[in-house]
């Protein structure tokens, strides 16, 4: 199946390759997977506490064009953001923007899994404790 | 060996009996609407299968349900034929692979297969990840191989120092694998046999599926890398 022109760019090109130090207490990280078809994510935030905007985005995968195309693109598109903004990047906006075909669409859940993931850990960082409801809900999710 | 419950059968509408051809007339009969694998092969739902005792029974159901034998018979009859044997094929192939096979048991208790839901692991991720940048630099020392930077090709830009280090990581990730192999097959397939029946909710059992879905997650990404190491190293 062809990549559409901005899968190829992104693959070929992508932006924000990288990491930032786990330690700092502005950085979130979260690291995802889908066992359907062994694919790694990491996606990590940087954010200025006075402002909530993210400064600096960062990504690492292992997986298929269309999975390093989706986070290079949450890491562009989270950039300059708030945090609430960045909350409401949904995994559809990204099959919209990448063209991604229906078999690869999970690529692109990986991505938001990821972004939530990252917030989820700079949040549980800043103590301000949205992490009970939040984990409870990914439970209830699960089950 | 458990005992299918008596149908009617769809054409003389006498008890059929518990067979796949009626008891009165002979006709075939469909298989149990919401059979899971094991009934269709009227195996308990246990994981220590013995694949090679599979195979003949396979067979021979595949003989009885062959559509050739229908050619002569009645529409319905042929359509059941198929249907039967499609069902049959689809269980056979599930339930002689261990991995396959204790995917479907989770399908089958929990109502869902590998999805991701579960609590990732991290430390696995983190090492992925890490091979992933090694079989990055890898590409690159081999993009740069024979260029006038470096006439003497991959050897001579960094691949002869990194090859080994790729080695090293696709011996003891092939070693993690076989060991979770080793562990699902063996202590975990034998802790759900011991499993007393009639407990759906018991915590012991709630833990070994927890168990079998680990096991198989950490294998499919273990399988993935593995394979991206092969192709790397050339020998896929």
């Amino acid at each position: 199946m062809p990549y559409s022109d901005k899968v190829l760019d992104h693959y070929s090109n992508p932006r924000n390759v990288g990491s930032l130090d786990k330690s700092d207490p502005h950085v979130g990280t979260g690291i995802v997977g889908a066992p359907e078809c062994g694919d790694v994510m990491k996606l990590q935030i940087r954010v200025n506490p006075e402002t909530n905007v993210i400064e600096d985005a960062r990504f690492k995968t292992f997986g298929c064009g269309s999975a390093i195309a989706s986070s290079s693109l949450a890491t562009e598109w989270m950039k300059g953001r708030t945090v609430e903004q960045a909350m409401q990047i949904r995994n559809t906006d990204i099959v919209e923007e990448l063209a991604l075909p229906p078999v690869k669409i999970h690529c692109s859940v990986l991505a938001e899994d990821a972004i939530k993931a990252a917030i989820e850990d700079l949040r549980q960082k800043a103590g301000t404790g949205t992490s009970g409801a939040e984990s409870g809900e990914r439970q209830a999710v699960s089950r | 060996m458990e005992t299918l419950p008596v149908k009617t059968c769809w054409y003389c509408r006498q008890a059929a009996g518990a067979d796949s051809l009626c008891a009165e007339c002979g006709r075939l009969q469909p298989l149990e609407r919401d059979a899971d694998y094991f009934r269709i092969f009227r195996l308990e739902r246990k994981l220590s299968l013995d694949a090679a005792a599979l195979e003949p029974k396979f067979h021979e159901f595949a003989r009885r349900f062959h559509p050739d034998h229908y050619r002569m018979g009645l529409p319905r009859e042929r359509l059941i034929a198929l249907e039967n044997a499609s069902r049959l094929n689809q269980a056979y192939r599930t339930l002689r692979d261990p991995f396959d096979r204790s995917a479907y048991l989770l399908e089958l208790e929990e109502g869902r297969g590998l999805d991701g839901k579960d609590s990732p692991p991290q430390e696995l991720f983190e090492e992925i990840l890490e091979v992933q940048e090694l079989l990055d630099e890898y590409a690159a020392v081999g993009e740069a191989g024979g260029t006038p930077a470096f006439p003497g090709g991959v050897e001579e830009a960094g691949g002869a120092a990194l090859r080994p280090v790729l080695e090293e990581r696709r011996i003891a990730l092939q070693k993690a694998q076989d060991d979770r192999a080793r562990r699902l097959t063996g202590d975990v397939f034998a802790a759900w046999d011991r499993l007393p029946d009639g407990d759906p909710g018991g915590l012991a059992r709630a833990e070994v599926l927890r168990s079998i879905r680990r096991i198989l997650g950490e294998r499919a990404y273990l399988r993935r890398v593995l394979h991206r190491l092969r192709e790397a190293l050339g020998e896929a």
